[in-house]
């Protein structure tokens, strides 16, 4: 039997001025939470933040609701998860709703990653450690970021 | 019309292994990865004593390699005050960001469930209980949970 559920669901939506809407719904046994966000592309800023409790245990959760406008600004890059936890998941703010911020962008960097692995996808074996070395290029972020893109894995090998 | 450009979805249940063991199981799905992962956490400690994962899709011929690395995770505090960062950086850069996310929601979603778990003795019936009270019970009982927020704030 189960004692606790939790179910968080994060999109991203293309809007026709090149922005990004994002959505987090979060559920769990005890909260009910919703998020909105939009991003700015390509300067990748917060534009705009709204955000729901629709089922609380603490009543007064729902007053950190003000806090979390202090995301508008906020650039996705280095220094984005200090500067959310310590705007927003602070002891004046809540901690879950930075988490489902956090959560949010980091499924926009994920949206444009999809993108180029997508286009990999086709691509025959015989062709794959060019286009490897391709992608590579184009992600300098990724080296070092797993284990599959580490300095001594076989993947990280065919571009030096 | 817009249409969806990504989207990723964590599920988590968590039940009771026995009486000082909860143990979560976790999915992620998104457009590109798919994973899962079991971790058993001792509430005297709160410390994971056991965790496997399993790797449904991925993208390169070296993810795989992540799973060994998830048995880092056992021995770790899950109420230690920078448990995302540590698990970020010895989960996740060492082998798996997305597993490291996910183990990150399950320890979250086994210390929500340790919390609230008086209520479930009670069969839920928290709408009788004083919230206020049972915040100040438990800031006083759960390790880093004082100040962590507005509702466990000292000056509540």
């Amino acid at each position: 039997m189960l004692v606790y559920s939790r179910n968080k669901l994060t999109t991203i939506e293309d809007l026709k001025d090149g922005s990004l809407l994002v959505k987090v719904i979060f559920n769990d046994t005890w909260f009910s939470r919703s998020l909105e966000m939009t991003i700015k592309v390509p300067d990748m800023e917060v534009t705009d933040v709204k955000g729901e409790f629709n089922r609380s245990f603490y009543e007064i959760c729902v007053e950190t609701l003000p806090v979390i406008q202090e995301a508008v600004g906020i650039r996705i890059g280095p220094g984005l998860i200090k500067n959310i936890n310590a705007l927003i998941g602070n002891r004046a703010g809540c901690r879950r709703m930075a988490d489902m911020i956090l959560d949010g962008c980091d499924q926009v960097v994920n949206r444009f990653t999809f993108g180029m692995i997508r286009q990999m996808k086709p691509i025959k074996d015989e062709e794959r450690p060019a286009a490897q070395r391709k992608f590579l290029k184009m992600n300098p972020q990724l080296i070092g970021s797993c284990i599959a893109y580490a300095k001594d894995s076989p993947l990280v090998k065919v571009e030096e | 019309m817009s249409a969806l450009s990504f989207s990723r979805s964590k599920l988590v249940a968590v039940e009771r292994s026995s009486e000082n063991i909860l143990k979560a199981h976790g999915v992620l799905d998104d457009y590109i990865y798919g994973m899962e992962i079991d971790v058993e956490v001792n509430l005297g400690d709160f410390k994971i004593i056991t965790i496997g994962g399993k790797m449904n899709r991925i993208t390169t011929s070296e993810c795989h390699r992540a799973l060994a690395v998830l048995q880092n995770a056992v021995g770790m505090d899950i109420t230690e005050r920078d448990f995302a960062r540590t698990v970020n950086r010895i989960i996740g850069r060492a082998g798996c960001l997305h597993l490291g996310n996910l183990l990150v929601e399950c320890c979250d979603s086994i210390l929500q469930a340790a919390i609230f778990s008086d209520l479930e003795k009670d069969d839920f019936k928290y709408v009788e209980l004083n919230a206020s009270q049972y915040a100040i019970e438990k800031v006083a009982t759960v390790p880093g949970l004082k100040n962590s927020c507005l509702a466990y704030s000292a000056d509540q």
